[in-house]
């Protein structure tokens, strides 16, 4: 299956491309007071303004020092942008490769894929958490 | 349903919603205008074709109730079957049952006759005691078809003529008198027709008969069931008429009247009718149709004039999520427009200068078309009303009226189709709880009828809707007791203030729940709905005088003009709408009372609002400020901002229906940089703030 290989603060983790419908470069993100705190703010994406939400505040990660892109995330007919730090490339995982997590705990890691070349990659889905 | 019907089904939902709209108006009209002729054909226009395109679509249960109401809808026609309130609520409750098999349609369930028999056989019983109680008659030239044990003689004229009616107008100024009667042979007497002509005959003596119903000759040979009519000039009085009547034997009853124009049901007709006789029974409905002068002839009932002009009108039907896309994409294009006219103001490029102002005034037209494309009349919401009202009048056992004002007046689509419910409840509360029942009305020396009136009107960039009722009125003591009852903190309230309490949640004053409102959910639903329509809502009531409800809504929900203001460092909008006017302000102006800060104004103190503060933005530490004062519901307030960026026109964006929990902001625009900025929700910020 294709998944989506991300980088945040200097770790890698994995995103399954279905549920991602474009990545773009990060542009002004206006804040908005009062929302939750993993509400980043509000985008402008080609005309339409979406809500932007960090994927460090949300599964409880410290924050990186730069976020590049944006996960443009769709279910239905809504669509909500995910900040990371920045998107590496789209790599080919076959489903038995992925090890999968032992610990219910943590909610929104699935799973464990090693890519080699000493990178190990956490799978992560949090479609549930923000829809 | 087959397959091939399915490309149908559109059309045909669409249709017989618009045909049961129509007959529901129609037959409400008909029951102040029972006569109306020209009402009844197209009423029966409408039901046949519900009925048509219903057995055309294999929906055999709905086209097999129709065909019965249409049946119902024959007599009326026919002038067989009186219209009564009776006949008008069983009519009512199978339009209702229509729709309901209609939206049952719509979600393809199965429908079985047992859905429609009670209504059916209701239908059949009043068609069967008229059949039942009707000797067989010849149907030529007979109007009184009525058995004489259940009919009463009338003295209406069927088949007058114009050229009788001026024969009328010429006796008068002779001083004639001109007198109708009416006669009824006794059912069983076996000589009718030479009891008739010795009636005529005597009469001669006593002036001129100049009309007959049926006509003479028809009369001579007893052609007719027991009722004959007649029209004669004379010098008698109209009870030596009756008596000369009497005198005949046989003669089971007589009424007689000085004719009147203006009651008589009389033809006037083109002339062309005028020559031919009046014999078949549709010339003689035709006939009835006109009005009774001939001037009158060209001027129907108001009502169907207009639907006549409806159905002229050139229209298509367009799917609105195509609307709905049009209008996003407009809106798009303002958006690109201002940021073009942002970057060209900042570099001044001559040579684009020119296009560039075109663009900007193609796409403002652009925008006032889509709008105006969207628009529809309230009507659509009103229409609904005059039906209910007489319902609700019926189930309270209260006497009512309704009067409406301004249906024409036009409203966003998304707005019309979401003030449905609020109305709805507002005029089910007047109903319930403003009108008082007629024994009350007479004893506070009101008419025993109540009116309640709902209408609509612009305002410049507003529509007005105001809701009056001339019942109880909302007493302030009353409800401050209630209040206080509920735990709500009433001190240093006004009685306005005390009266807007009603749209508190959870609030209901109405001593005995009954099912049509009291459930004390409901008025704070009302509020909830306008606030979020962009709209706001004032009572003005005073006890036993009546209530006022206005409320006022955005022409349109999607493009406003804003004004831009920057607290702290963002930027946000303010809908142009409710402010009052900017004051430039000193920190030094702003002063402390015990509960919250004011500014002294000339008005008197205006609370101040530091919507940094509610917001949780860091204030800009400087001793200049601006304080933009607000009209709120019923008191005004300054909110404080920082800095003043100008006015613009804004597209609104719905935001994220999570960021909608907050409160605080209606929507967010795009900028002409392309940034965001926030539409604050003022209202609400008021509204929190003085309850706070």
């Amino acid at each position: 299956m294709q998944m989506i290989l991300f980088k945040m603060n200097q770790q890698h983790y994995l995103i399954a491309a279905g549920t991602v419908e474009e990545v773009v470069d990060t542009v002004q993100i206006t804040k908005v007071p009062l929302a939750p705190l993993w509400v980043k703010g509000l985008i402008n994406l080609r005309g339409t303004v979406l809500t932007v939400i960090s994927l460090a505040q949300l599964v409880g990660l410290p924050e990186s020092k730069t976020n590049r892109n944006i996960m443009i995330m769709k279910k239905d007919d809504e669509r909500r942008g995910l900040l990371i730090d920045e998107v590496i490339e789209v790599v080919d995982v076959d489903p038995d490769d992925i090890q999968l997590s032992e610990d219910q705990a943590a909610l929104y890691f699935t799973g464990v894929v090693d890519l080699g070349e000493q990178t190990i990659a956490d799978v992560i889905d949090v479609n549930d958490k923000i829809f | 349903m087959a397959d091939d019907n399915s490309v149908y089904r559109d059309i045909f939902f669409e249709e017989s919603e618009d045909n049961l709209t129509q007959l529901n108006d129609n037959i409400l009209e008909l029951e102040k205008e029972p006569d109306n002729i020209d009402l009844i054909n197209e009423i029966f226009r409408a039901a046949h074709t519900l009925k048509g395109m219903s057995a055309t679509m294999g929906y055999t249960v709905m086209s097999k109730l129709t065909h019965k109401m249409e049946d119902i809808f024959d007599l009326f026609k026919s002038g067989k079957l009186k219209v009564t309130s009776d006949h008008i609520s069983l009519i009512f409750r199978c339009l209702d049952k229509l729709t309901e098999l209609l939206d049952g349609l719509r979600d393809e369930e199965e429908q079985s006759e047992d859905q429609i028999t009670e209504l059916w056989n209701e239908l059949d019983k009043v068609e069967n005691e008229l059949d039942g109680g009707q000797t067989k008659t010849a149907d030529k030239n007979v109007d009184e078809k009525k058995a004489p044990e259940d009919s009463q003689l009338e003295l209406k004229f069927e088949t007058l003529e114009e050229a009788d009616l001026s024969v009328i107008e010429q006796a008068k100024t002779q001083h004639l008198n001109v007198i109708s009667a009416a006669v009824r042979i006794d059912p069983e007497s076996m000589l009718k027709g030479p009891r008739a002509f010795l009636v005529i005959d005597k009469l001669d003596s006593e002036g001129d008969i100049i009309h007959t119903e049926p006509a003479p000759d028809q009369l001579e040979e007893g052609n007719f069931d027991t009722d004959f009519k007649l029209l004669i000039l004379t010098e008698s009085n109209q009870d030596d008429i009756k008596k000369i009547i009497e005198s005949s034997s046989e003669i089971a009853e007589v009424l007689t009247a000085e004719f009147d124009e203006k009651t008589q049901k009389t033809a006037a007709e083109e002339p062309q009718k005028d020559a031919q006789p009046a014999v078949d029974k549709e010339n003689t409905t035709e006939k009835k149709s006109a009005a009774p002068e001939p001037k009158k002839a060209k001027a129907p009932s108001k009502k169907s004039t207009s639907h006549q002009k409806n159905a002229k009108n050139q229209s298509i039907r367009v799917d609105l999520s195509r609307l709905d896309t049009f209008l996003n994409v407009v809106s798009e294009l303002v958006v690109y427009r201002n940021q073009l006219e942002d970057a060209n103001s900042r570099q001044n490029l001559e040579e684009v200068h020119e296009s560039l102002e075109q663009v900007s005034r193609l796409t403002s037209e652009l925008q006032d078309l889509v709008l105006k494309i969207r628009m529809q009349q309230v009507s659509v919401v009103f229409s609904r009303f005059p039906r209910m009202v007489r319902d609700l009048s019926n189930q309270l056992n209260k006497k009512m009226t309704l009067e409406i004002e301004g249906e024409e007046t036009e409203l966003d689509k998304t707005v019309v189709t979401e003030l449905s419910e609020p109305l709805i409840h507002l005029v089910r509360n007047s109903a319930d709880h403003g009108i008082e029942d007629a024994e009350n009305r007479k004893k506070l020396g009101k008419p025993e009828e109540g009116k309640i009136k709902l209408s609509a009107y612009q305002e410049g960039n507003k529509v007005m809707i105001t809701l009056s009722d001339d019942g109880k009125g909302l007493d302030p003591q009353v409800l401050k007791i209630t209040a206080e009852e509920r735990g709500i903190d009433t001190t240093g309230m006004s009685d306005k203030e005390l009266q807007m309490l009603v749209f508190n949640p959870g609030f209901s004053t109405a001593k005995k729940i009954t099912n049509i409102s009291g459930r004390g959910v409901g008025l704070d639903a009302v509020q909830a709905k306008i606030n979020e329509l962009g709209g706001s809502l004032e009572v003005d009531s005073k006890v036993n005088v009546g209530t006022k409800t206005v409320i006022k809504l955005p022409l349109t929900l999607s493009i406003i003009q804003a004004l831009m203001v920057k607290l702290g460092e963002e930027t946000f909008a303010i809908p142009l709408d409710v402010v009052e006017r900017v004051e430039m302000i000193h920190e030094d102006n702003i002063l402390q009372t015990a509960s919250q800060e004011v500014n002294p104004l000339q008005t008197g103190l205006t609370p101040v609002i530091r919507t940094a503060n509610i917001l949780n933005i860091p204030e800009k530490d400087q001793g200049k400020k601006y304080m933009i004062l607000i009209k709120g519901d019923n008191k005004d307030f300054g909110i404080v901002v920082d800095e003043l960026i100008g006015q613009q026109e804004i597209v609104i964006k719905k935001i994220d229906p999570m960021l909608q929990k907050i409160k605080r902001f209606q929507g967010a625009t795009i900028l002409g940089n392309g940034s965001i900025a926030l539409i604050l929700d003022v209202n609400t910020i008021c509204k929190d703030a003085q309850v706070g």
